[in-house]
């Protein structure tokens, strides 16, 4: 594609986004959402081959119709409430539709079987911006109307999508179909958070977008598609093998790495409000989640995978030859900053 | 209360035009638009222009429109695709029930005046002085959507755009 114009389509993507977290007014907001689903589709377009095409119309479709839900949810609340205003109270036909519309949007179960296709189907770069910089605008559009919203379903869907992201994860190769999975699991934890304490469930939001933007693009370093393809890593590049199992690891939320920030700050907002009995769905849905990363970090260094006879041995590697430090750093040592964060959300 | 059920008439009749396959069935749901719209416009107060529209639109118009889609040929047509417009029609139906069943239906329809069916009142500080950013933002929409669908018919010989 030409440069401009892929360049065009990028800033319309984040225009489409900013001007749907800052609009007070039910149009607006639609609209940003429309500009952020149009723009995307020349770039999932962009390789040339039948699984994008194929990806590309389905995620139009899926979010085409999420939009139309909205706006026609929304037109029904303003028949009935008289405001534009996205802080009054929504009735309840409204209300069902447009959370249904919502979490068709970010991904999360039962509205979730496009997500794990779309983002196979994409590059590695395009599932980079599907899973991160597409979920940004749904979710704090749900963040902050969560005081309108039926709580019902925001518990259902969230259990049901951190259950349903872990134990689909189990089944597979495809790098992109786990990180898939891996994020309808962590949206279910972003979105029941977000029920109790809305600030922590934006912390747990920008935690997820940069460990989860410092997996894919260690998968874009080596072009990891496949479990079988991580192992590469072993011989070419020690240093991106080790950040890869620390980065992972820190994904399924084990202690002294950054994503245990996202389980201690969700587990104790729970737990302060006394709803204890929620998290054992979360504990175990984290728990089996844990177990597919633990496996693709085994297969990146303690076994041999058949490989040519002849390859070739990276010696010029260190751990600073590497475009992905800084979010590598942060994801494995950035719990330090987690003070910071509870001072600025 | 029967002014909204005239416009889900509409809508359904237009739905028809654009969902069917065969041109019959479309111009079924013109006359149906047709219809309605006399049903709409008597019931503001102009009877005079439904007489009118009846007249021409279908009188004129539908018949020439019939006629020549008559004469035309197409090489495997299609009948009718009338299953896929059935079931459409009956969630259609819900969707409508659903709505009106929801409805606080006492204080909307208190004189037939044109001003309260297309009544935008309240509506005047949506925009907290202007609009212009509300027009800015659709003619940057339809731009970006030009560029799209430009982008993506790019290189096709089989697609609507041919340049």
């Amino acid at each position: 594609m030409n440069r401009n114009i892929y360049f065009i389509f990028l800033s319309s993507i984040t225009l489409g986004t900013i001007l749907a977290l800052s609009s007070n007014h039910w149009f607006l907001i639609w609209i940003g959402l429309e500009i952020n689903t149009i723009s995307i589709i020349p770039l999932i377009l962009n390789d040339n081959n039948s699984r994008s095409t194929e990806a590309s119309i389905k995620y139009f479709i899926i979010q085409a119709i999420a939009a139309a839900m909205i706006l026609n949810a929304t037109l029904i609340n303003i028949w009935n409430n008289g405001s534009w205003l996205i802080n009054t109270p929504i009735n309840n036909i409204s209300n069902i539709i447009l959370l249904v519309a919502l979490f068709f949007k970010i991904g999360i179960a039962p509205f979730h079987f496009w997500f794990p296709e779309v983002i196979n189907g994409s590059s590695l770069i395009n599932g980079l911006i599907i899973s991160t910089w597409q979920k940004i605008a749904p979710t704090t559009i749900i963040i902050l109307i969560i005081n309108n919203l039926n709580n019902n379903i925001i518990l259902f869907c969230s259990i049901l999508s951190i259950i349903i992201g872990a134990w689909n994860g189990l089944n597979q190769t495809q790098t992109r179909k786990i990180m898939a999975f891996s994020s309808i699991n962590h949206m279910g934890w972003i979105i029941i958070t977000s029920l109790y304490n809305q600030n922590i469930s934006l912390i747990m939001f920008f935690i997820y977008i940069l460990i989860n933007s410092s997996i894919f693009i260690n998968f874009i370093i080596n072009n990891t598609i496949n479990i079988a393809n991580s192992n590469k890593n072993n011989l070419i590049n020690p240093w991106n093998a080790i950040s890869t199992i620390l980065v992972l690891l820190s994904l399924g939320g084990l202690p002294p790495l950054t994503g245990f920030i996202n389980k201690i700050l969700s587990i104790n907002t729970i737990i302060i409000n006394n709803s204890i009995l929620l998290t054992i769905p979360l504990i175990i849905g984290s728990l089996i989640s844990l177990f597919f990363y633990l496996r693709i970090s085994f297969n990146i260094s303690m076994i041999n995978f058949p490989q040519n006879s002849l390859f070739i041995v990276n010696l010029r590697n260190s751990i600073n030859n590497n475009i992905n430090s800084i979010l590598n750093i942060f994801s494995t040592s950035g719990i330090i900053i987690l003070p910071l964060l509870l001072f600025i959300f | 209360m029967s002014i909204f059920l005239i416009n889900i008439t509409l809508l359904f009749g237009s739905s028809l035009v654009f969902y069917s396959i065969s041109p019959y069935f479309s111009a079924l749901g013109l006359v149906i638009v047709s219809i309605s719209s006399c049903f709409l416009l008597s019931k503001i107060g102009i009877s005079f222009l439904a007489l009118i529209l009846l007249l021409v639109y279908m009188g004129g118009m539908l018949i020439v429109f019939i006629y020549s889609s008559a004469i035309t040929n197409d090489r495997f047509p299609t009948i009718s695709n009338i299953n896929e417009i059935t079931i459409l029609s009956i969630i259609f139906l819900f969707w409508n029930v659903i709505l009106i069943n929801n409805n606080n239906w006492q204080n909307i329809s208190i004189n037939n005046n044109l001003s309260n069916s297309v009544s935008i009142e309240g509506s005047s500080y949506i925009f907290h002085y202007s609009m212009a950013p509300f027009f800015i933002l659709s003619g940057y929409i339809l731009l970006i959507s030009l560029l799209a669908v430009l982008n993506i018919s790019r290189g096709n010989d089989d697609s609507s755009l041919r340049a």
